[in-house]
C-alpha cells in the first residue's frame, strides 16, 4: 500500500480500549457472595 | 579498535517519541484499509493482504518489522527495530478510502475475499502523506462488497459478514458495484459515531 512520505510521529494513547471484549456469559455473572468455610465441629484440632 | 561507530538506530521511535512522551491523541486513529478473508478452522478471518499477519478476533495486532524477513538483509547491527521505524516500510497500515479501495480487487489462491473498512489505530503512529503506520491495529469496522469476486468461498456475502461479526465490531453487507464501494462505505461510516477520524 502506497501512502506516501512521511509527516509526523503521533503518540495515541486510547483512553477506551478499541478492542472489544468478550462479555462473561451470564452464568458467570456474580449474583451473591456467600462465606463458605468449614463448620466449627469440622475444624482439625 | 572499532574503525566505524556502531550506527545507532535511528529509525525506532526514540524513548521521548513514545514511553515518557505526552500522547497527542487519547483516541485511536481511524483509517481506510482492506483485508483478504481466510477460510480458518475456527470460522473466516481478516488477514493483511501484503504479509501473512492473521488479525485474530478480539485481540489487538501488534506490529513487527517483516523487511528483514522478506527481503533477507541483515541489519549491520544485528538489532531488530520497533514497529513502525521512520526510515523503514514498516508498520500496520491505514489509508484514505480511494486508496485502500484499490486492494479491494480480486482474491488471490487461498483467499476467500476481499473486504473494506475501517481501522482503528494506535501506540506510535507515523503520520504519512496518505495514511498511517502504527504500532497496533484492531478493525473497527468491516464492510463486505457483494460485487468482489469470492474464490471458493460457501459463504454469501450476509453469511460471511454474520461470522466476521465475532470481531465485536460493526460488520455490513455493501451491495454495490467497484466505483460506488467507496461513497457508500464513507456514508455508512459517517452516519457512525465510530467514522473515521
Amino acid at each position: 500500500m502506497k501512502i506516501g512520505r512521511l509527516k509526523r510521529l503521533l503518540i495515541v494513547e486510547p483512553v477506551v480500549d478499541p478492542v472489544p471484549r468478550e462479555r462473561p456469559p451470564a452464568d458467570a455473572q456474580p449474583k451473591r457472595l456467600v462465606q463458605a468455610g468449614a463448620r466449627r465441629d469440622q475444624r482439625a484440632g | 579498535m572499532k574503525l566505524f561507530r556502531r550506527r545507532q538506530d535511528s529509525d525506532a521511535p526514540s524513548a521521548a517519541d513514545t514511553a515518557e512522551a505526552a500522547p497527542d491523541y487519547a483516541e485511536p486513529v481511524r483509517a481506510w484499509r482492506a483485508w483478504c478473508v481466510y477460510d480458518q478452522p475456527d470460522g473466516p478471518m481478516l488477514r493483511s493482504i501484503f504479509f501473512p499477519d492473521f488479525w485474530e478476533p478480539r485481540r489487538p495486532l501488534f506490529a513487527t518489522c517483516h523487511h528483514r524477513r522478506v527481503f533477507h538483509i541483515r541489519r549491520r547491527n544485528g538489532v531488530d527495530h520497533v514497529a513502525p521505524a521512520k526510515r523503514c516500510e514498516c508498520g500496520i497500515y491505514g489509508a484514505d478510502a480511494q486508496t485502500a479501495s484499490e486492494y479491494l480487487r480480486d482474491p488471490m489462491p487461498g483467499e476467500v475475499a476481499r473486504v473494506f473498512g475501517l481501522v482503528s489505530l494506535w501506540g506510535s503512529v507515523l503520520e504519512c502523506a496518505r495514511g498511517w503506520r502504527a504500532t497496533n491495529a484492531y478493525p473497527a469496522a468491516v464492510y463486505v462488497p457483494t460485487t468482489t469476486r469470492r474464490n471458493r468461498c460457501h459463504w454469501s456475502p450476509s453469511e460471511l459478514a454474520a461470522l466476521l461479526r465475532r470481531y465485536g465490531v460493526t460488520v455490513e453487507v455493501l451491495d454495490c458495484s467497484g466505483e460506488e464501494i467507496v461513497d457508500a462505505a464513507q456514508r455508512r461510516a459517517a452516519a457512525w459515531k465510530g467514522g473515521p477520524r
